[in-house]
């Protein structure tokens, strides 16, 4: 038993209190935020920990029951996963405090229960999908990931949440296809499931069978892509992060979707390499596909009323730049890309959290009618607040400095078209967000308006990721230094 | 290219399996037929992953100790092993199709995924 | 090369502003008094700290301080040489004025407890845009200073105020954009962003598009035409305190940038070998023109002064185009001096409106019966504004016409004079009317001038003051702002920067 072991044990934590979460709830009901509070200090503990030996000593690799492969699973914690481990479980810690309360209120009183059983489920899940080493894995892994995420759609069982997490499911299971196809197709030519073994082979497997190659890996990024929401796939994440209930959407749009890119990465660096990713120009296609997304996430952001959905199209405008950032492959854009999931990991999830205890409080979800909401809410209105200027890019936030790696990237690769694709949807975003604030800050409040700040258990998650959105804009070398020779 | 075709016979109909299924989860309104679709799709994904772990006339992957090493040929057991795995979770995410199409029945009283789009937008 | 000292002087006076910021919003809960000294206290302070950077600067040294832990790899960096510290002392000062006379002014208005943090918040990022070492952290005070600029111009949430702050909004946004893609392109043309003499060495496509950001990103700011189109519509909704500052200060800020920008990042050779300029040189002609014809059609006295200062800084952007030292200084100078001028006559403007509540200046006829102070602050500005001489505005324009002589261009004397002629066009009409006019509802009955309805004290010292200022400095021997502006005009010209 040597300390690489302790790679495994986060998912374990969690998938352990995933099933205890449901039967403390039921024999003892305070119990729960015990145990849902246990693993979430211990996942982000254990993650810190990871991290730290990462940085210090390098990549761990833990060969499960000793198994070396191709005979046994592999599980990797290298920079990329130990950076994606951290957003998990870091961003992952305020949204489950902030459920916590937030059940009571927006869930009957008999799921609660088995809705931290799933949200558990899908923190476990994601830590397996970034550590996976071998694609049979990472498949499994998108799989339950992707299954627990709808639950925790439908979970509120209204009729909008039960449409939508039927039709995230139907078209998840289209993804999952396309990956299983994919993967099946890359296994019949390269003969390993390890990514690290099939990348070996699979230049020679390009030369013998060049289709049956062209082809998996097009199964397989389709299939990872319609996950990421990448467009014109998103068509299932509007409906889903918007209906969803306020921590599952934070949930949703600050990490799942984020968590297939890192799935979709591993698959480029390290099984496809270098030669394959030049040869079929599958960059120049996410360059066209992120640009549009991002264009057209944001443009139908501006159209949005409902508060909640119009976040939801910024999502998809955000996981545009993360794939600009994998498509301009400059060592700049890629720590862009890498930095962006985490940045919009706390800014997405703060602005969900806040959106959240704001349509608790007015009871609307119209984004016209948050007149004065900020001086009656302000610790609410102040996150939400930050976490737009972020997204904007206004330095000295977060998201400012994940745009300018990306835009140096950008002018590294020799393609200053896009750092105006960028800058002008930065532009866009500002368009959706000034009036929100604006209204929400120098309008009177309407009459007999009640509002008030949450709890302080919901109210201190949300301004702890709107601080953390401050800290890492500040300093961002606290992950820049994990990601320095990751990206060379 | 004929005898090609036949000797790989098991590919073919997992590729018609799978445009079968593509298609029926793509052009039928019914929810139920969509699932159907669905399943009918992995099928034939399952189909193509075990044949091509399959040797011809191997034998099943159990170490038989009466038998010389080397000489034998076994059937490749890994795709097996995992496609038991892909059946497990194609399953499940049938079932959780099919609880949410049940949920979904009680409030709109059809199975028609066009009769529902039509009875949301004139907000029922 | 300049001898470099390490001081925290620049970084204290940038940031005491912000932590005032937070006391004042702390203790405005508690009492009004509390407030207002402690508004008053930053300012002065701020101050302070400015001019003790003084004695380093008159020996020649420059104030550097580095924090590059701060967003690294940029890193954080204060600096303080000539101009920078030239800029700061003319912001605090008049920054200082402003507060004491919001005071009076802000007294029956709302939402005080807003106004009084964001007043000190937006001394703490204008100071910072003028005390920053390099690009980047030049960017990030100006962003500060934008952003928390909006909660000023809206301070009246009318209908019109909120429109006009949108717009605002929205060309802020604009041009933080346009300067993060300027800075960004020099980033990757030079790997440092420094304020040096000149990073960029030779001209390329990425340069020049660099350069158009650049341009469009403090233009907007500055009031340059065609990006002035919010500063009308904002700088009369706001209260006339932070008219002022917006008018007297704040659009110095975009021609300080634009300073840096040539004389800094792009250096005279580098500018000199390409004609790169003349997009600045005729946009500030047209600014000019623009600024001063339009001015005379303005009914509102706050919109005649606001066309009026986008004409003022056309002055400036010419100063800083010609290329040539005297005209350079001549820019720097009417930097100060339209700074003193154009608060000072806002400020007078807000005293006449807070008395009379009215703005068209029409109804303004005959106010000199029963404000006579006030209108003598108001003229004694408006005479340095057309240029008359010994005023500040008669120097910067004598310095400006040499420059541009020197550098060979004779015509844009005959636009600035021109320019003169029509700020007289509309600033005597108002002068005139005040003084003389017996049919307004003023002077009723009123058959000698009376102090009787004179504004506040605690509203007319500053204003007063700062129209003073305008002669003071001008006649003086030797006066301080004028050496200073040589002084910053010599040191960017053959020293620059690290």
């Amino acid at each position: 038993m040597n300390v690489s072991a302790l790679t495994v044990l986060p998912v374990g934590v969690f998938l352990g209190a995933a099933y205890a979460a449901p039967l403390v709830h039921r024999w003892y009901r305070r119990g729960l935020s015990v145990v849902v509070l246990g693993a979430g200090f211990a996942g982000l503990g254990m993650a810190v920990l990871l991290a730290y030996r990462v940085a210090t000593t390098g990549p761990l690799h833990y060969f499960l029951g000793g198994w070396v492969p191709p005979w046994g699973i592999e599980v990797i914690v290298d920079r990329w996963a130990a950076l994606g481990l951290l957003a998990v479980t870091g961003v992952g810690l305020p949204v489950l405090v902030y459920a916590l309360y937030d059940a009571e209120h927006e869930l009957d009183a008999h799921v609660v229960g088995r809705y931290f059983g799933l949200m558990l489920v899908l923190m476990a899940a994601m830590l397996g999908v970034i550590m996976a080493a071998d694609v049979f894995n990472l498949f499994v892994f998108v799989e339950i990931s992707s299954l627990a995420a709808c639950g925790i759609i439908a979970v509120k069982g209204d009729r909008t949440a039960t449409e939508a997490s039927l039709r995230y499911l139907i078209l998840g299971a289209l993804g999952s296809g396309a990956l299983l196809l994919g993967v099946a197709l890359l296994f019949m030519v390269t003969g390993h499931l390890n990514l690290r073994l099939a990348g070996d082979q699979i230049m020679t497997a390009v030369l013998e069978y060049p289709k049956v190659v062209y082809a998996g890996l097009g199964f397989a990024i389709l299939g990872m892509s319609i996950k990421a929401a990448l467009f014109p796939l998103h068509v299932w994440l509007p409906d889903a992060h918007a209906s969803a209930p306020t921590p599952s959407s934070a949930m949703l749009s600050g990490l799942v979707v984020k968590v297939y890119i890192f799935g979709l990465w591993r698959l480029f660096d390290v099984m496809f390499g270098e030669g394959l990713m030049t040869a079929v120009s599958v960059r120049g296609l996410l360059l066209v596909l992120a640009s549009l997304g991002i264009f057209g996430g944001s443009i139908l952001a501006i159209g949005q009323d409902d508060l909640k959905r119009m976040l939801a199209y910024s999502t998809v405008a955000n996981i545009g730049y993360v794939f600009l950032g994998l498509g301009l492959n400059s060592e700049r854009a890629l720590i862009g890309a890498a930095l962006h999931i985490i940045n919009h990991a706390l800014m997405k999830a703060a602005l969900f959290l806040a959106a959240g205890a704001i349509i608790h409080a007015t009871g609307t979800r119209h984004v016209r009618r948050l007149a004065g909401i900020g001086l009656r809410m302000p610790w609410t209105m102040g996150s939400f607040t930050i976490g737009a200027l972020a997204m904007v890019g206004i330095p000295p936030l977060n998201g400012f400095v994940s745009k300018w790696y990306l835009a140096l990237g950008a002018l590294d690769a020799g393609q200053p078209l896009y750092v105006i694709v960028i800058l002008v949807s930065s532009l866009l975003s500002g368009l959706y967000y000034a009036p929100i604030i604006i209204s929400a800050f120098f309008e009177p409040p309407r009459h007999g308006s009640e509002a008030r700040d949450p709890h302080l258990f919901m109210t201190g998650p949300t301004v702890l990721l709107a601080a953390g959105c401050v800290l890492l804009g500040l300093f961002p070398s606290l992950l820049l230094v994990l990601l320095g020779r990751w990206a060379g | 290219m004929i005898e090609r075709l036949a000797a790989n016979f098991h590919y073919l109909a997992a590729v018609a399996l799978f445009v079968i299924g593509f298609h029926t989860m793509l052009t039928h309104a019914n929810l139920i037929k969509k699932i159907m679709g669905m399943n009918i799709m992995d099928t034939a994904i399952f189909l193509l992953f075990i044949s091509s772990g399959y040797v011809h006339g191997g034998r099943a992957p159990i170490v038989d100790p009466g038998l010389v090493p080397g000489i034998v040929r076994y059937v490749n057991p890994l795709p097996s092993a995992l496609i038991l795995t892909g059946i497990v979770i194609a399953v499940s995410i049938t079932a959780f199709a099919l609880g949410l199409i049940v949920k979904l029945y009680q409030f709109y009283g059809t199975l028609d995924a066009d009769e529902i789009a039509a009875l949301r937008s004139r907000g029922l | 090369m300049q001898a470099t000292v390490v001081s925290w002087l620049p970084v204290v006076a940038t940031l005491l502003p912000l932590v005032g910021t937070g006391c004042i919003y702390l203790v405005e809960g508690r009492s009004w008094q509390w407030r207002n000294g402690l508004s008053v206290a930053t300012a002065a302070i701020a101050f302070g700290l400015v001019l003790a950077m003084y004695p380093a600067i008159a020996a020649g040294k420059v104030l550097v301080m580095e924090f590059p832990n701060i967003l690294p790899p940029l890193g954080l960096s204060f600096r303080a040489d000539p101009l920078g510290f030239f800029m700061a002392a003319t912001m605090s000062l008049v920054w200082l004025m402003v507060t004491v006379y919001s005071l009076a002014y802000m007294e029956k208005e709302h939402h005080k407890k807003r106004y009084y943090p964001f007043l000190i918040l937006t001394l703490s990022g204008s100071l910072g845009v003028v005390l920053t070492g390099d690009m980047f952290s030049l960017f990030l005070f100006f962003e500060l200073m934008s952003l928390t600029a909006y909660v000023l111009i809206i301070h009246e949430q009318s209908h019109e105020a909120m429109k006009a702050g949108y717009k605002y909004l929205i060309m802020t946004i604009l041009g933080s954009l346009a300067l993060f893609f300027a800075i960004i392109a020099v980033y990757e043309i030079s790997g440092t962003l420094i304020i040096g003499r000149g990073i960029i060495g030779w001209p390329s496509p990425l340069a020049l598009g660099a350069f158009v950001a650049f341009l469009l990103g403090f233009g907007i700011k500055a009031g340059m035409f065609p990006l002035h189109v919010w500063l009308p519509d904002a700088h009369p909704v706001a209260p006339s305190p932070a008219s002022a500052l917006l008018s007297g200060l704040m659009l110095k800020t975009g021609a300080y940038g634009l300073i840096r920008v040539i004389y800094n990042v792009y250096g005279i050779s580098l500018l000199q070998r390409t004609n790169w300029m003349q997009i600045l040189v005729w946009l500030a002609a047209i600014t000019i023109l623009l600024g001063s014809s339009v001015a005379i059609l303005q009914d509102d006295i706050k919109r005649r002064l606001a066309y009026s200062s986008i004409g003022q800084m056309g002055y400036i952007l010419l100063g800083m185009g010609l290329m040539s030292e005297r005209a350079l200084f001549g820019a720097v100078f009417h930097i100060f001096g339209h700074a003193l001028m154009k608060s000072a006559l806002f400020l007078a403007a807000g005293a006449m409106i807070h008395k009379t509540h009215r703005r068209s200046i029409a109804d303004l006829e005959g106010i000199g019966y029963r404000m006579p102070l006030t209108l003598g602050a108001f003229t004694l500005s408006a005479l340095a504004m057309i240029g008359i001489p010994p005023l500040v505005g008669f120097l910067s324009k004598w310095e400006l016409s040499l420059g541009a002589l020197d550098a060979g261009r004779p015509w844009f004397v005959v636009i600035l004079l021109a320019s003169s002629l029509m700020n007289g066009v509309y600033y005597f009409p108002i002068i005139i009317a005040g003084y003389f006019s017996k049919k307004s509802a003023y002077a009723d009955g009123a058959q000698a001038w009376s102090m009787a309805d004179e504004t506040s004290p605690v509203m007319l010292v500053p204003l007063v003051l700062l129209a003073a200022g305008t002669l003071i400095f001008a006649v003086l021997p030797n006066s301080l702002p004028y050496v200073l502006a040589g002084k910053s005009a010599h040191f960017l010209f053959h020293l620059g920067g690290r």
